[in-house]
């Protein structure tokens, strides 16, 4: 089973897509495959289109090294994930969690910042990753 | 962590099938800004734009005034691809743990 992944421009970048689904709220998100990163996180942008209330999230209690320096981002539980497969319609996976990625305080940098798929997708569900730019193909597979 | 396929399971309140092919919809959409981001660049540096179906369709350089456009001419924002374009390419050097 694969789903499929996508090269950004000059296919110096992964991403795959997701609608993730929580207490009701749905939103689709474009995620940069982030195998440095151990989890995967919502950037402050798309937690807004989510509709998620961050005030009743509580922070994590140890800082995460991130992009933008330390922060302590927020965590969201209870996560689905829905994908697109090449056969099937479609692949539920849940995640007993994913961090939200609290504001920077800047414009430009909120904007930019990508919401990141992390190893735990990986590790917890079983997939590996397959990427070749020169075949312009990439893909997550079930191990 | 479960993985659950067709058939075996929905989520209430969502049309998975629907959902799936929206987000398929989407994913044109993306491939689309991620082929045309040197154009776009040009055209909207420093903006947030939506997209749908291939085509800008509306551009601002405030969120939420994108937002009001959309709503105005009767379009959900959380229906389209809604993204910012840098000034200038953004190459990403990323860690998280």
């Amino acid at each position: 089973m694969r789903i499929p992944a996508k090269f950004g421009s000059g296919k110096t970048s992964v991403y795959l897509f997701a609608t993730i689904h929580t207490n009701g709220l749905a939103h689709k998100i474009c995620f940069l495959i982030d195998t440095g990163s151990s989890v995967t996180t919502v950037s402050h942008r798309d937690a807004e289109y989510l509709g998620v209330d961050t005030s009743n999230l509580k922070r994590r209690t140890e800082p995460s090294l991130t992009y933008a320096g330390y922060v302590r981002p927020l965590k969201l539980g209870n996560v689905d994930f829905i994908m697109t497969e090449e056969r099937r319609r479609f692949v539920l996976e849940h995640l007993e969690s994913v961090d939200i990625l609290p504001s920077m305080g800047d414009k430009e940098l909120d904007e930019s910042l990508p919401s990141v798929i992390g190893m735990d997708i990986l590790n917890e569900c079983s997939y590996s990753l397959y990427v070749c730019p020169k075949k312009n193909e990439a893909f997550l597979e079930k191990c | 962590m479960e993985q659950k396929t067709k058939g075996e399971v929905g989520i209430e309140g969502l049309d998975l099938e629907e959902e799936a092919r929206s987000l398929r919809a989407f994913i044109k959409d993306w491939e689309w800004v991620f082929s045309q981001e040197e154009s776009l660049r040009m055209k909207y540096p420093k903006k947030v734009i939506a997209v749908r179906r291939r085509k800008v369709i509306a551009s601002s350089s405030e969120r939420s005034e994108l937002h009001a456009n959309l709503n105005e001419i009767g379009i959900d924002p959380k229906s389209v691809l809604i993204t910012y374009i840098p000034e200038k390419p953004v190459k990403y050097l990323l860690q998280n743990q």
